[in-house]
């Protein structure tokens, strides 16, 4: 895993000229950082396609894209890699080449290894998205075992999340003064569900945990059609604070009826704010944030909280 | 006729869309028409998620070529497609995601004529993805008078931002002056640098006098220098000062005619370094406070700078190690060095080109004469990379703040398209969190009745320009229909149109005012598509003409479509919005390069996110005050 490292390798003359505006922004020292950085994305959906695109144009050392899916029609509709002629494809396999043509300089590779088996500790990050809950919760046990720091990224329709686990030890340098700052330790995300809840809880962070009440019940994601099972954990959810101000009702209707939708513009947004946190996590120039991100479609809003047990 | 609507198959790419949005809008979506201008940095994200959207007829105009810097975030574009149109292969690119969508690229310029306000007029809405203002003014000015909803955006860096335009309702582009162009007084640049960044744009202003194309404001090379003393006003130690320095000066006149025949490069070197330092360290009041400047001289016999030259830095302090090879920064021998033989290159290839960041002898002839320039008044060296971003204006740019503009500029373009601009707001993107918020959002301000430049009436003319003379239009239309008895016509490009003749009009004028006058209206500036704004010098009143040629067979010769009412603008609010530049003022860099308005600052009047913060006493009483 990642800690703030000696300069890495020299940048060729060609890297020089690719990368000079972004040399420009965040100096030669980070880019030799990422040069340097190992990704693993699992769930190549359509925001972790926009995440992928990013992180590869700012040229991290190697990227590993692992899905086991299945490409089907719908999957292509806010994908950047996922065309017609992928449909019945692998969906990791079907994208590497396309994703490879955006940056030759870095090693872009599909996996298919299932999840259990897929060697976490080889990388200094790893960004999940579209898995099931009771993965995730595994997967970010092992990440934290090892050290690689975890994101969890996705999007229903108009709403989306971004969560990080950096672990205990992260530190960050600020730039001019050259001063280490270690972040207080991250909570893993299962513990970040678990959150208290207040009369003023974001409203995507409510649907969540709504959607974690149906999955502790049936063991699987809901869809619009399970609309008045969620509504029911709403109201109980609701009981416990009095009223929530902004995660009414109609906000829980509207994400329901989001659930399963990719929308390209945002994916690009999240996807692009995910990304920008990943570079900055492999930089460690700036603050992280902590520990979730929550946008919203309705307002365009994009909004850092602190959540945990 | 009733057109089978793909979305309604159930087998189709767009279902989550059409879930999440609705099958209207997304219909509506697919028959909208949208002219996305610039296709660039956020252009190529943009586009991207207009395909992806169900966008399907769509028309790109760029300028631009690709260049191997754009790589890094113009992901469409890869290296076998440096030197291509943007346009053309951002359009060839995006088709993977929709092989049948429509779209026309353009590798143009958006203020051609054929661009104006009748294109427009068939757009459903005008995306902006344009890294100039003037290309941004125009476009604000095309979409009012043609009345098309605009999404202005721009990014720089971590920072960036989304606007959205509609006359009428929300403030035009031009309503909020932006912030004017850094600039520096001339005599800071030609007397007395203390930084960096003043040697720079001193050795730009070399290299464009001595190098560049011939120029109408050309002062000649004449030294501007600060003016002597009229020798009557002078105390009797002045004068002796005043000769004592004449007497200098043509001790250095004649080694410069020595330099001269020896080469031109070491001419200009004595020139610059040593003549016009030598003065201006006799002016005694500069440096008062500071050292003076050091004036330089070559060796006699060979082209090294000359060993018994003391009291300047000969090589950099404290630099970094450099990581990449132009980040390391010369010395003063070294950029002598190379200030000859870039002098001596320039001279003999005599292209007289505009200074180019991308051209390595442009750029090497102003990191080393701004370095020299340094060492002469004790001033820190500058890398060839920073003086390239200094002097080239160059702002950092990567991938992901792009993509999130991008994106948000399209759930805006849903809003519009969905018939609800008035809830749209205006977003800004930062780099780190604020209470919680990662975007500052803004509802709609609505327009400033004091703009000058939304603040017109907008009129369309119809009318026959083959066979109206302009006098005919000035006295039946201008003076009778809309009472304007002293006009001043300016086209919308800026050209001047008309003037009426005064009593400090010369004959010769006179006669040419009548001329033009006598002229048919097509001839004159004044034909089809034609955009021009009247101003009245004897009120306030200010309108803002499209003219549509017609053939005027009807009945009546000509149609005025949109009413003329008094003047929302003043002269007064115009005269606010273009402040006065002072003489003495140098441009640093080409005002148009500006890429984005910074976050509104704290004190602007502005309407807040409620819902999402949550305010503590001393803010509460801040905005109070602000408001």
């Amino acid at each position: 895993a990642m800690e703030i490292e000696p300069t890495g390798p020299v940048l060729t003359e060609e890297e020089a000229a690719l990368y000079d505006r972004q040399l420009r922004l965040w100096g030669v020292e980070a880019q030799q950082r990422l040069g340097q950085a190992k990704v693993l994305l699992i769930g190549f959906t359509s925001v972790q396609a926009e995440i992928c695109k990013n992180i590869v144009l700012a040229g991290v050392k190697t990227v590993t894209i692992n899905d086991n899916g299945i490409c089907t029609l719908e999957d292509t509709g806010a994908h950047l890699f996922l065309t017609r002629d992928s449909i019945g494809k692998n969906r990791a396999e079907a994208s590497v080449e396309g994703v490879r043509l955006l940056n030759p300089h870095v090693q872009v590779s599909a996996s298919t290894l299932p999840l259990d088996q897929i060697p976490v500790a080889d990388y200094d990050l790893c960004c999940v998205s579209g898995l099931p809950l009771s993965t995730l919760f595994e997967l970010n046990e092992k990440a934290y075992k090892s050290n690689t720091h975890f994101l969890v990224c996705d999007t229903q329709g108009f709403y989306g999340y971004l969560f990080e686990d950096l672990g205990d030890n992260y530190e960050w340098e600020k730039e001019k003064e050259k001063e280490r700052i270690k972040a207080p330790a991250y909570v893993r995300f299962a513990s970040a569900l678990e959150a208290k809840l207040g009369a003023r809880s974001n409203p995507v962070y409510v649907a969540l945990r709504c959607v974690k009440e149906f999955w502790d019940a049936t063991g699987k994601y809901p869809t619009p059609s399970d609309i008045d099972e969620v509504l029911k954990s709403h109201t109980k959810l609701q009981e416990g604070v009095g009223s929530f101000r902004f995660a009414k009702q109609d906000f829980v209707r509207d994400y329901v009826r989001n659930l399963g939708s990719e929308i390209s513009p945002v994916c690009a947004v999240l996807g692009g704010v995910a990304a920008q946190e990943i570079l900055k996590i492999i930089c460690c120039n700036d603050q992280p944030f902590s520990n979730f991100l929550f946008f919203n479609g309705d307002d365009d809003s994009a909004l850092v909280e602190n959540l945990s047990k | 006729k009733i057109q089978k609507s793909k979305v309604l198959m159930a087998d189709t790419r767009l279902a989550g869309l059409v879930r999440s949005l609705g099958e209207p809008l997304v219909q509506k979506i697919q028959k909208s028409k949208v002219l996305m201008v610039g296709a660039g940095g956020i252009g190529c994200e943009l586009l991207k998620n207009l395909v992806l959207s169900g966008f399907e007829d769509i028309e790109i105009i760029d300028l631009d070529t690709i260049d191997t810097s754009n790589l890094n975030r113009q992901f469409l574009f890869q290296k076998q497609h440096v030197g291509k149109p943007k346009s053309v292969c951002a359009r060839s690119a995006a088709l993977r995601w929709n092989p049948d969508a429509k779209m026309v690229a353009y590798h143009d310029d958006v203020k051609k004529s054929e661009f104006g306000t009748q294109f427009v007029q068939q757009f459903d809405i005008v995306l902006n993805a344009l890294d100039n203002l003037s290309a941004r003014r125009h476009v604000n000015r095309i979409c009012l008078t043609a009345n098309v909803p605009l999404i202005e955006s721009g990014s720089a860096g971590y920072f960036g931002q989304v606007q959205v335009i509609k006359k009428g309702v929300s403030e035009c582009f031009e309503c909020t002056p932006t912030a004017p162009p850094k600039t520096f007084p001339i005599c800071t640049i030609r007397s007395n640098p203390s930084t960096p960044i003043h040697c720079i744009v001193w050795a730009q202003y070399v290299f464009k006098r001595f190098f560049g194309p011939p120029d109408e404001d050309n002062d000649g090379d004449e030294d501007q220098l600060e003016k002597r003393k009229d020798t009557d006003e002078m105390t009797e130690e002045q004068k002796a000062e005043l000769a004592e320095q004449e007497a200098q000066m043509s001790e250095d006149a004649k080694v410069l005619e020595k330099e001269q025949a020896k080469s031109y490069e070491r001419w200009l070197f004595y020139k610059l370094f040593h003549s016009e330092v030598l003065y201006l360290s006799t002016l005694a009041h500069l440096w008062t406070d500071r050292k003076p400047p050091v004036p330089l001289y070559l060796e006699e016999d060979n082209d090294n700078l000359n060993a018994n030259v003391q009291g300047v830095t000969r090589q950099p302090a404290n630099a970094p190690p450099a990581l990449i090879p132009d980040q390391r920064v010369w010395g003063l021998e070294e950029s002598v060095d190379v200030f000859l033989k870039s002098v001596a290159r320039l001279h003999k290839e005599d292209k007289k080109e505009k200074w180019e960041k991308d051209n390595s002898l442009h750029l090497d002839f102003v990191t080393a004469a701004a370095n020299i320039r340094a060492a002469v008044f004790h001033v820190e060296f500058s890398s060839r990379f920073f003086v390239k971003e200094k002097a080239g204006s160059i702002i950092p740019a990567i991938a992901t703040t792009n993509a999130i503009i991008a994106g948000l500029i399209v759930l805006k373009a849903f809003r519009v398209l969905a018939g609800k601009i008035e809830s749209c707001k205006n977003t800004w993107l930062k780099k780190q969190p604020t209470r919680g918020m990662l975007f500052v959002g803004c509802t709609l301000d609505p327009p400033s009745n004091k703009c000058y430049v939304c603040g017109n009436n907008f009129v369309t003319l119809k009318i026959n320009t083959e066979t109206t003379t302009v006098k005919y239009f000035l006295e039946e239309i201008v003076k009778k229909e809309w009472d304007i008895s002293a006009p001043s016509i300016v086209s919308n490009t800026g050209k001047g149109i008309y003037d009426p003749p005064d009593s400090e009009c010369s004959e010769d004028e006179i006669e040419m005012i009548h001329n033009n006058e006598a002229k048919f209206m097509k001839d004159h500036f004044l034909g089809n598509d034609s955009v021009f704004t009247i101003d009245d010098f004897n009120s306030p009143l200010k309108i803002t003409v499209t003219v549509v040629h017609i053939d005027g067979k009807g009945e009546k010769p000509y149609e005025i479509i949109g009413g003329v009412v008094a003047a929302a603008a003043t002269k007064e609010a115009e005269a606010e919005a273009e402040p006065e530049q002072d003489d003495c003022c140098v441009i640093l860099q080409d005002p148009s390069e500006i890429a984005v308005v910074e976050t509104p600052s704290e004190t602007k009047k502005r309407k807040r996110d409620e819902d999402d913060v949550v305010e503590d006493e001393t803010e509460t009483k801040k905005r109070k005050a602000d408001n």
